[in-house]
């Protein structure tokens, strides 16, 4: 790594930190679990869904550009607290080269980030 | 609209990248991106998936109607943001590690596509889970079914129980992250010493060698399952919501001790604990799957998701007769994930009518989705580097690998379109004779150079499986697990769990009349072989029969230990070359190992695929 | 990685796989590369005679013609047998071929064909390859870089016969890492070492390049940089064997001949002149009996925007517009040199 290119891969890590420590650690856990679903059962550690069925609208995110990713991920979560967090992350993601793949899935931790 | 429907599928970014294409409903291709960048489980972005599965339908990306990604990124993100705020100051590691690939690529799937394509493709987005749901109804043989998902985890979901009829999908319930049977799996994996990702499927072929000591302790500590299969973790034991492992200290002291070191001797005590969380495993799926015809009241069970590929709990599933038929998506994983994004597409977009399929028939095609090489490309390949070869008819070549095989030869065996799924279902196999004691042995050692407790599986003839295994259904994707029949056993071989801590000793003993294929607890992971999907598969089974009595070869995938399966003649031909393999056949070409050139390879060849 | 599109042909060098049905993946969005069983990008098989009722045009060339970049339905010699009707194209373009292998294309699988046209259009750039004894090209299935030999003709003397090497062409290859001690090097095309002035001189106009895009062609135009230099000279060692080459060939055919060099997309944009090379196919022509297509008037005439669109961004094969834009200047002489087509001749 250049030093050029280190130095931007400290400014970037050095974003995420501020964007986790002033958008994502104050929601605190209250933001852990998502709109509780009513209808659960005592005896059953099921979350119904109720028999929905897969919708086409839903499959229509809007996620083509910047803009319309910030405003789909802020509709989702409107009425919660994590409400603003789209257009936050989005301008966070400005700052990242495109395409920087990790060609390896981890051996350690199932990956689900 | 004019013109057919073709709607592409996309898994990607997590584990087995992969693309699927439908027209009008129905599969023409299907690729994981790991066979041709030779990375296993690659999980970036599947562009020489995409490019194979519009090369076999021979169309222009604009005809495509849609690109479907398998999962919401919406839905990602929330679960990914609430855990890490959740999470505290010990997320910040796990927030540092896994969001510059959001930031730089998950974000941006639609502009991937769009700019590997050229055109302005729409792109949609379906759920986890209800891909997976997807690809194990839709083409499953039956109009109806219960359908059953279970994985490590997709958005929220990690386990969903739904149905599907001529009106679609229904989703009636779910289990949410972080609990989850798959990642539970996960955890003793990783605890056991193998990867986790890649390492299940050993920890359930270990399992046969322990007894479940543990599954009371599992039960009691880790996991509170209830009468309807629903469950909830005891997360104190899991740390993996912060991502950085999957076992705690408080895990380690319940089971006496830290992880096993990865590559060292497996103990008596890995066996136990494999035999122990697939015991449980199987319980909770028992559970679910009874919940599930009781609350649907369905005949037939479809399954998919990482779980799903665990032929064991399949085979018991089915002989437990809780549901009358089965059918599990043979890529059950994430790579299965794009086929069932693409029939979401198809049917639940664009509301495209459901395929008809053939009578007794699913609609996988066997699973053969891959790409294929012609004859003209295999022998130029060949001419271009002088390889000595010959040529044979099909029927000569079955007859020549059958003879190969009943010699006691190992055979590469490359024809036809290469599979979709982790199985090697005699497309991109290495066969041998499983009359032979010892070939379980060589073929893992010499030619694999994997771990010898693992065992091999047979292909058998459809019509003669029943002679050879209590399974009286198809199996064409070996992802059911049944006996060998009682009579073939042999007397006296002992009792696995009796021995003491050297396992090759007991790998080495033979157990039936067809040894090679033969588990030591006598159960066999069985794929049935018909002349409709794969007649010269067929053909080279039904001639080894003639040869030997045997309707049934021993049957691995072609690689090498942490090589992804073959694909090309040069993947091929490398392999063998790497092996001790004797024969290898590309379509209608045979080579022999005697009268190859001296092969050219780097001495550390082995690192280039990292054990799995 | 993907397939081998390539075979060693002994005569040729190589060709496509016979039959070959692939997808490339490409800047452009991808293509479809669909051989026939001769081993080359055509949608149709060549049999002796043409298909009742239709006229046939056989088409040589080099990647251009055989449409790198784009899929075979979208390429100059498809549209033209789209546009005109009643009409079959063998397409036999080569990629990476100089005329040398183009004509030997010809001799090897289309002198026995009937046809109504032969249609030649060397790329501008083939007269330098065909001086060269080897081609650098890539692995498909590894991407390396390795030196393969090619067919070339030597002229014994200037005017003199053709003496055709490298036959069978061996199939030995030299990998990336021996290229500089490999004795051929010399022979690969731009010959020689760049002078380190030179080397300077480019690498500072690449730099002001991605500062100001179009520079580069702008200090060419008013430069009034000719390029190659071969055909500025009609004794150069490189049109010499060009042009005896292109004679020998258009002696044997069978059917009326069009010459229609293609241009560089450099030559499309303005900022390379083309003088040279228009007069020197011009004279050819006139001296052979066939005649030559000029595409420059067409293509020049089209407002720059459209012909920077002529080429993908990095790579500088034609785009399916460049390809409409060739058919478009070919159409006319192409149908003038056709017969009428059957149901005209009806109709008349």
């Amino acid at each position: 790594m250049t030093d050029r290119s280190s130095r931007e891969e400290t400014r970037r890590r050095a974003a995420i930190e501020s964007f986790f420590r002033t958008r994502v650690l104050p929601l605190g856990r209250e933001a852990a679990a998502p709109v509780p679903v009513p209808g659960a059962s005592p005896d059953s550690l099921y979350h119904p869904r109720g028999g929905e069925r897969p919708s086409p609208d839903a499959m229509e995110l809007g996620f083509g550009n910047r803009r319309e990713m910030a405003r789909t991920l802020d509709r989702h979560w409107r009425g919660t607290p994590l409400h603003g967090l789209g257009r936050a992350l989005l301008r966070l993601a400005r700052r990242f080269p495109r395409r920087v793949e990790r060609s390896e899935v981890s051996s350690d931790v199932y990956e689900m980030f | 609209m004019t013109g057919p429907l073709y709607v592409l599928g996309v898994s990607a970014f997590y584990h087995d990248s992969a693309a699927a294409l439908l027209r009008d409903g129905e599969i023409v291709a299907a690729a994981q991106e790991e066979r041709f960048t030779r990375r296993k489980h690659d999980p970036r972005f599947p562009a020489n998936a995409i490019n194979a599965c519009l090369e076999t339908a021979q169309i222009e990306a604009e005809e495509l109607s849609a690109a479907v990604f398998y999962e919401s990124p919406v839905l990602s993100l929330d679960r990914i943001l609430r855990t890490a705020a959740a999470g505290g100051e010990a997320a910040l590691p796990s927030v540092l590690d896994g969001l510059p690939a959001w930031l730089s690529t998950k974000l941006f799937f639609d502009e991937l596509v769009r700019t590997e394509l050229g055109c302005e493709v729409p792109v949609l987005f379906s759920e986890h889970h209800v891909s997976h749901a997807a690809s194990a109804f839709y083409p499953s043989p039956y109009d109806d079914a219960a359908i059953l998902t279970i994985d490590g985890v997709g958005e929220w979901a990690t386990t969903t129980l739904a149905e599907g009829d001529a009106e679609g999908l229904r989703l009636h319930q779910e289990i949410r992250f972080p609990h989850s049977l798959g990642l539970l799996y996960s955890a003793f994996t990783q605890y056991c010493g193998f990867k986790v990702n890649s390492g299940e499927y050993k920890l359930m072929g270990l399992a046969p060698f322990g007894e479940p000591r543990y599954a009371a302790r599992i039960r009691d500590h880790l996991i509170d399952l209830r009468e309807d299969g629903s469950y909830a973790l005891d997360m104190d034991y899991f740390p993996y919501e912060l991502g950085q492992t999957m076992t705690s200290p408080r895990f380690h002291e319940l089971f006496e001790g830290p992880p096993r070191e990865r590559e060292s001797r497996i103990r008596r005590k890995d066996a136990d604990l494999a035999a122990s969380v697939q015991a449980v495993t199987e319980e909770a799926v028992f559970r679910m799957a009874r919940h599930l015809r009781r609350t649907t009241g369905r005949s037939s069970l479809v399954m998919a998701g990482g779980v799903a590929l665990n032929c064991v709990a399949n085979g018991k599933l089915l002989r437990e007769g809780i549901f009358d038929e089965l059918w599990v998506q043979p890529a059950a994983g994430d790579a299965g994930g794009a086929l069932g994004a693409a029939y979401v597409g198809a049917h639940v977009y664009f509301d495209a009518p459901r395929v008809a399929a053939a009578p007794g028939r699913d609609r996988q095609r066997g699973s053969y989705l891959g790409p294929a090489w012609s004859n003209e490309e295999v022998r130029s390949f060949l001419d271009l580097q002088d390889l000595p070869y010959s040529t044979a008819s099909d029927d000569e070549r079955a007859r020549e690998v059958a003879r190969a095989l009943a010699e006691g030869q190992v055979v590469g065996y490359m024809v036809g379109p290469a599979e979709f799924g982790p199985r090697a279902l005699g497309a991109r196999s290495i066969l041998g004779d499983p009359r032979n004691a010892e070939t379980q042995s060589v073929m893992n050692l010499k030619i694999k150079f994997r771990e010898s407790f693992r065992p091999f599986a047979p292909s058998v003839l459809r019509e003669a499986c029943s002679e050879l295994f209590d399974l009286d259904v198809e199996s064409p994707y070996m992802m059911l697990v049944a006996p060998v029949r009682e009579e073939l056993r042999l007397p006296g071989a002992a009792d696995a769990s009796d021995e003491g801590e050297d396992l090759i000793a007991i790998v080495n003993e033979p157990r039936s009349s067809v040894p090679a294929v033969t588990h030591v607890d006598y159960s066999a992971r069985i794929q049935t072989v018909d002349g409709v999907e794969k007649p010269d598969f067929h053909a080279v089974i039904r001639e080894f029969q003639t040869l030997t009595g045997i309707g049934c070869v021993v049957n691995t995938s072609f690689n090498v230990r942490g090589e992804p399966m073959v694909l090309s003649p040069r993947d091929a031909y490398q392999c063998f070359m790497r092996t001790d393999m004797d024969l290898l056949v590309m379509e209608n070409f045979l080579l022999r190992k005697v009268d190859q050139p001296k092969f050219e390879d780097r001495e550390d060849w082995q690192e280039e695929y990292e054990l799995d | 990685m993907g397939r081998n599109l390539f075979e060693h042909h002994p005569v040729l060098g190589y060709r496509f796989v016979p039959g070959l049905r692939a997808r490339v993946r490409h800047e452009g969005g991808g293509y479809l590369v669909r051989c026939n069983h001769l081993g080359f990008r055509c949608e149709h098989e060549a049999q002796r005679s043409p298909p009742p009722g239709q006229r046939r045009v056989l088409l040589f060339g080099d990647s251009y013609t055989a449409g790198e970049g784009v899929s075979n339905r979208f390429r100059f010699g498809d549209l033209l047998e789209q546009r005109l009707g009643a009409l079959q194209v063998l397409n036999f373009g080569l990629p990476g071929s100089g005329t040398d292998q183009q004509y030997l294309t010809f001799r090897e699988y289309a002198a026995g064909l009937e046809a109504d046209v032969l249609l030649l259009c060397p790329m501008v750039e083939n007269i330098r390859r065909n001086l060269d004894t080897h081609r650098l090209t890539q692995g498909a299935t590894d991407g390396r870089l390795v030196l393969r030999a090619k067919p070339y003709f030597e002229l014994a003397t200037p005017g003199g016969s053709l003496q055709l090497r490298h036959q069978p062409v061996p199939k030995q290859i030299v990998p990336e890492e021996e290229l500089g001690e490999h004795p051929d090097v010399s022979n690969l095309s731009p010959p020689g070492e760049p002078s380190r002035l030179r080397e300077g001189w480019r690498s500072a106009g690449s730099r002001l390049e991605t500062w100001w895009p179009g520079v580069r062609g702008l200090s060419r135009r008013l430069r009034r940089v000719r390029w190659p230099l071969d055909y500025e000279d009609p004794a150069s060692p490189g049109w010499s064997l060009m042009a005896a080459v292109l004679t020998r060939w258009i002696a044997e055919a069978q059917a009326p001949v069009l010459l229609a060099p293609l241009p560089t997309s450099d030559h499309v944009m303005g900022d390379l002149v083309a003088d040279g090379i228009r007069a020197r196919f011009s004279e050819l022509a006139g001296a052979t009996g066939a005649r030559f297509v000029d595409v420059w008037p067409a293509l020049s005439a089209l407002p720059r925007s459209v012909r920077r669109e002529w080429r993908f961004a990095r790579d500088d094969h034609p785009t399916r517009l460049g390809h409409e834009l060739l058919a478009n200047a070919l159409q006319d002489a192409l149908d003038d040199a056709l017969p009428p087509a059957p149901n005209a001749r009806e109709a008349a």
